[in-house]
């Protein structure tokens, strides 16, 4: 049982969304709506410096639940809350951040640095004078390799590097909690080691992270795991636990382990947990 | 990483107005700093805008030479229908920004998919929206300026500068008044996904009847009192008298208690709109939404 008292308590999050209907449905029923159920109830809470994997099939409800935490999209029912206070609010959303292979605000025409500049001002923080000399975010551009990014415009960075960018952009503004959706899907293997160390390396120093994604050997390298099927969390708990439910949930039932499938990502995994 | 979420402000409401005009100035920077790094990456587009105001100066010019001085309702402005009409495009140059540019860079972060980001940081929606808006007003404010410049230098216009404040008091709120018109319109384009026809309607109404290119009076009567229903007309009127009336011509008041009293029902009604429609968005999901 952790002691910790969680930083993100979600709990009985609902969300459907409206669904285009045929012309020939709206002159049968003008004032008619059709709607999909992408969240059915979900709960669930993260302690704080946990690292949760938050796996399922497609269409599961993994990324509405991610837009709904940054604030982007409000649920119909339930509640998100960091530290006690709603997701929508201004004063979580300082708090949260999220980092994404295609990250739209690094947009093409600019330099990584001017990028960077903006996202800062988005935050309300002071950006440095001579984005070469990091400050306390010197180890974490390193470790990412960010300074050799810096005077690309975004244009050119590779799927990989942007991703490392996001990733750098979003811990930039020291977030309570942050939202990885998908990050190593486009990262190569070393940095995908890399990036896990930097996350271990934050979350010890007290930061959540919920990572989203489809790579049931990442997943299996978290503390824990929430499993996603049918808009609501099937299973919570640490990868041995929740293994045959999150094989179910993508119709793998009778597939080998994950880690036996992806030898490569597994013994990344096993680096990590030696480092670690 | 992380610093624990302090619940109350230290210094109280001094410190919290302090902080957040500094954040607000630093939001304000961030975009104008952004977009014009954005804007000066197209240097052709430059070269082609300035040929542009060069050359509708010049047509204006040669209008002027060819009806100006034969009007009869061009009399009370000296026979100077060059003047006039280079007031009026350099106002809607401004104007036209204040009311179009920020549904239309609403648009573009929608089809981007910069605008859920941006919203989803804690800077408030409705900074975020008059913030794309910063930029194009600056610029457009120096194309005014230069539009009116090169009609001084190269073509000869003449305007009295002794009533220059009256001129640019009129500006000023005749584009605070654009800018709500602006903010309903961007309203309207985060939910219905598609290009402003607030804009388009009010841009269209303005050049029609506000006396942009030729003066309200060669309007017939029963189109006339439509005109005093835009705000342009009112500042249209009060910057000629300024700038082109001769120096005794008193000042009308009337045009500033318009122009304020429009001022005093949008704002409050922009923000009403803002609020409703950033919800909407947030509700149906369909801030990125093409």
């Amino acid at each position: 049982m952790n002691s910790t008292p969680p930083t993100l308590v979600v709990a009985g999050l609902r969300k459907a969304f409206r669904i285009p209907r045929p012309l020939s449905a709206v002159l049968r029923h003008p004032f008619g709506a059709e709607t999909k159920e992408v969240l059915r109830g979900c709960s669930f809470s993260l302690p704080r410096g946990e690292t949760a994997a938050l796996v399922g099939p497609n269409g599961a409800g993994k990324t509405t639940l991610a837009r709904i935490l940054c604030g982007a999209v409000l649920p119909d029912s339930g509640s998100a809350a960091l530290l006690c206070v709603d997701v929508s609010e201004p004063r979580a959303r300082r708090r949260i951040s999220l980092a994404r292979p295609e990250d739209p605000v690094l947009h093409p025409r600019l330099t990584l640095a001017e990028a960077l500049r903006f996202h800062l001002g988005l935050y309300g923080v002071r950006a440095p004078e001579n984005f070469a000399d990091f400050g306390e975010h010197r180890e974490l551009a390193a470790a990412l390799k960010i300074p050799e990014l810096l005077s690309k415009r975004c244009a050119v960075l590779s799927a990989g590097e942007k991703a490392r960018a996001s990733l750098f952009k979003a811990l930039m503004t020291r977030p309570e909690l942050l939202i990885a959706d998908e990050l190593s899907r486009v990262l190569d293997p070393a940095m995908t080691l890399r990036v896990r160390q930097v996350l271990r390396g934050a979350c010890g120093q007290g930061l959540t992270a919920l990572i989203v994604t489809h790579d049931l050997s990442e997943a299996s390298a978290c503390g824990r795991v929430l499993v996603m099927a049918g808009g609501e969390v099937a299973a919570d708990g640490p990868w041995h636990s929740v293994e045959a439910s999150a094989l179910s949930s993508f119709g793998l039932e009778n597939a080998p382990s994950a880690a036996a499938e992806a030898p490569a990502c597994g013994k990344l995994s096993a680096e990590i947990g030696e480092a670690g | 990483m992380s610093a624990p979420m302090s619940t109350t402000q230290p210094g109280g409401r001094a410190f919290s107005l302090s902080s957040r005009t500094s954040s607000l100035l630093r939001l304000a920077w961030s975009f104008l700093r952004r977009d014009a790094l954005i804007d000066l990456s197209y240097r052709t587009a430059w070269a082609f805008r300035l040929a542009g105001l060069f050359f509708s100066c010049w047509s204006l010019f040669f209008l002027g030479r060819a009806f100006g001085a034969t009007s009869p309702f061009m009399a009370r402005f000296g026979g100077d229908y060059f003047g006039f009409a280079l007031l009026g495009v350099a106002f809607t140059m401004m104007t036209g920004t204040a009311l179009s540019g920020t549904a239309r860079r609403t648009r573009e972060a929608q089809l981007l998919g910069t605008l859920e980001p941006l919203f989803a940081s804690p800077a408030p929606p409705f900074g975020i929206i008059l913030m794309f808006s910063l930029y194009p007003m600056l610029v457009s404010c120096l194309q005014a300026l230069a539009f009116l410049g090169a009609g001084t230098a190269f073509f000869g216009a003449r305007f009295a500068l002794d009533r220059l404040p009256a001129a640019l008091l009129a500006v000023a709120l005749a584009v605070a008044v654009h800018l709500a018109l602006g903010v309903i319109s961007a309203s309207l384009v985060l939910v219905i996904r598609r290009g402003d026809p607030v804009s388009w309607v009010l841009s269209s109404l303005t050049y029609l009847f506000s006396g942009v290119v030729y003066p309200v009076e060669v309007l017939p009567d029963f189109l006339r009192p439509l005109s005093l229903f835009l705000p342009a007309t009112h500042a249209l009127e009060l910057i000629r008298c300024a700038l082109l009336d001769a120096p005794g011509t008193p000042l009308p008041m009337r045009p500033i208690l318009a122009l304020a009293a429009f001022c005093a029902v949008l704002w409050p009604l922009a923000v009403l709109c803002l609020r409703s429609a950033v919800r909407h968005a947030r509700r149906e999901g369909t801030l990125p939404m093409p």
